[in-house]
């Protein structure tokens, strides 16, 4: 990583960082909520908190809405008007995203950013956006990135890495184009000392090796799923499964989506909507039939689709380690024990 | 920047019922527009998205050939549950409805050249293999193939569609046809009986030949066997899929038989691809 741009703020500047941004673009990032926080357009720099690791949400509604107008239609029978004007996306910031949210944006990246039916509202609101990561200088009970090949300084999917001094100073690095532009419009002067690039990498390094979990191998893990599919490893988990989505909802790689109309009297518009495979309807037919009618076989999808089939499709485990579906369960299905036990399965 | 997701707006020219139980119905659409029946450049066991403004999108595949230059033709069965499937049956000629598309991949044309072409079909499933007899039978492609036989069959006699074209294609001598019920009335004089068994007796040769099968899953899994046991091997047996879907064009993450997509690396699949794949379709 060149390093001649680095720029060290006192951490109590940040807020009025973040107001020099806001003059030229609409900044998004985790605010307070209950007793959580979310990622939230802000008005002013104070309003940010980076004090919790994760947020409840995931980013992935920023690029991937949880409803969203594909287009608008007013109809006669005889005649119908179309209009697919989309939402303008004006320039923005997404800021304070933790490693393992902007690495799962480059998966999302892989199904919507295409070479053919490149899915054009997702790829607005990414070319609009600068992301800008604060890497993790503790980690929370459910995190796991490290099993999944990543770690808390994980620059994949970042335009910007901020990483914390230990004398509550930020070190902040432009890491692409976007990110060189977005600190010469909201400038800092660069003053980073040869001292400071000596603690910018000892943090890093610090953040890199802060948990020493053994990765995953995603291919061996994918030829492991290929032969169990069959077995009973697939007979225990589901049973206490309440298939409530929330798992599906929280995750930031999860993209499956409804496409429906509403409509009332002439007009209405094509909506998509967050689904998730956990439900029985996502794959129901008109004729009833139900290639996975039960949860077995769902919370079986679910598994494969994110550590076997975009292995094969994409070359990579659509999951990151964020934990949220860890923590937040109704019922502790903890993915973390799921992938313990498909390492040490022996059945087949 | 394309838009994939928004649709054609196309008229309904014509609208026939093809069964007794008059829940198959075929609608032919026209483009208001010249040039957009020319993008829509498809082939035979393609399929798009039908959409009724108002109340949704249905992925169905198409029934006419790529050589009707006028016209694209769909048959849509209607289901009590189904919503877009019941606002089309609504439809009448001269309304105005989506269409999305074309989507997914083909029969494979190039392994048919010069081939024997083995056809099976079962009930309203014969929509993309009418498309691919209209194809192969145009006098400016009939001679890249050879003997072509076309399997039928369906409950009742009244059960089968597009009867008067399938009578038509009886008369000619370039394909044979065997039709049959499982059900026969007093003035049925083809076949009786299951569509599997009706192969196993015509035995068409599988020497340099190619079977296509589509049809309800039942006739499906017995046929599969039928044609082995006539030396068609796996790679040679050729069907097609269909999966609930929204997109249609690999994002939403629905219509997934392992790592594949039915909508984007189907519907088409030779039964050695399927075999390869986790069974749950």
């Amino acid at each position: 990583m060149s390093v001649d741009q680095l720029r060290i703020i006192p951490r109590k500047d940040l807020p009025q960082w973040l107001d020099q941004m806001l003059s030229s673009f609409t900044v998004v990032a985790p605010t307070p909520q209950a007793d959580y926080t979310n990622f939230k357009v802000i008005t002013s720099g104070d309003q940010v908190d980076l004090e919790s690791v994760n947020t409840r949400m995931s980013p992935k509604h920023l690029f991937f809405p949880k409803t969203e107008r594909l287009f608008g239609f007013t109809t006669d029978r005889q005649q119908v008007d179309l209009d697919g004007q989309r939402e303008d996306i004006p320039p923005r910031v997404l800021f304070g995203l933790r490693p393992c949210d902007a690495r799962a944006v480059t998966m999302l990246d892989q199904v919507f950013d295409t070479d053919i039916f490149r899915d054009t509202s997702y790829v607005v609101r990414r070319q609009a956006t600068t992301i800008v990561t604060l890497a993790c200088n503790r980690l929370a009970a459910s995190c796991f990135c490290t099993r999944l090949g990543s770690n808390p300084a994980d620059t994949v999917g970042s335009d910007v890495i901020i990483v914390e001094l230990p004398d509550n100073r930020l070190a902040i690095q432009p890491l692409t184009s976007k990110g060189q532009d977005l600190l010469k419009t909201a400038d800092l002067p660069v003053s980073a000392t040869a001292p400071d690039i000596e603690a910018f990498a000892q943090a890093i390094h610090t953040a890199q090796n802060a948990d020493s979990t053994e990765p995953i191998d995603p291919d061996q893990l994918a030829r492991k799923l290929t032969t169990i599919y069959e077995s009973d490893f697939w007979d225990h988990d589901h049973q206490r499964c309440l298939a409530c989505g929330t798992c599906t909802y929280l995750c930031p790689t999860c993209h499956c989506f409804d496409i429906a109309d509403e409509a009332k009297d002439t007009t209405g518009q094509r909506v998509r909507n967050w689904d998730s495979c956990m439900f029985g309807l996502f794959t129901l037919h008109a004729s009833g039939h139900n290639p996975r009618p039960v949860q077995k076989h769902r919370l079986r999808q679910r598994i494969m689709h994110k550590f076997c089939y975009t292995i094969d499709r994409y070359n990579q485990a659509f999951c990151v380690g964020c934990g949220r579906c860890v923590s937040r369960c109704p019922v502790n299905i903890d993915l973390r024990e799921i992938l313990n036990q498909l390492e040490d399965y022996q059945g087949g | 920047m394309a838009d994939p997701y928004l649709p054609y707006t196309v008229t309904i020219r014509k609208i026939t019922i093809e069964n007794e139980t008059r829940d198959i119905k075929t609608f032919e659409l026209v483009f208001p527009d010249g040039q957009q029946r020319e993008q829509f450049d498809f082939v035979p066991g393609q399929f798009a998205q039908l959409s009724v403004f108002g109340a949704g999108e249905s992925p169905i595949g198409i029934a006419s050939s790529p050589l009707d230059a006028d016209c694209v033709t769909f048959t849509v069965k209607k289901y009590p549950t189904g919503v877009v499937t019941t606002a089309l049956h609504n439809c009448e000629p001269g309304q105005t409805i989506g269409l999305r598309g074309p989507f997914g991949n083909h029969y494979p044309f190039d392994q048919m050249a010069g081939k024997d072409i083995v056809i099976v079909g079962g009930g309203f499933a014969v929509t993309t293999l009418r498309s691919t007899i209209r194809y192969l039978l145009h006098e400016s492609k009939r001679s890249g193939f050879g003997k072509i036989t076309f399997f039928y069959g369906a409950r009742t006699p009244g059960e089968l569609i597009y009867h008067d074209e399938i009578s038509s294609w009886a008369q000619r001598p370039d394909i044979d046809v065997h039709l049959t019920v499982d059900n026969p009335d007093d003035n049925w004089t083809s076949h009786s009986g299951v569509v599997p068994a009706v192969v196993t007796k015509i035995a068409p040769a599988s020497d340099n030949a190619i079977a296509l099968l589509c049809g309800p899953p039942i006739m499906v899994k017995y046929t599969i066997p039928a044609l082995k046991d006539l030396g068609f091997p796996a790679e040679q047996i050729i069907t097609s899929l269909e999966m609930r879907m929204k997109c249609g064009i690999g994002k939403c993450g629905r219509c997934n038989i392992g790592s594949k997509y039915v909508c984007i690396d189907g519907p088409v699949f030779s039964v050695a691809e399927l075999q390869k794949l986790p069974q749950e379709f």
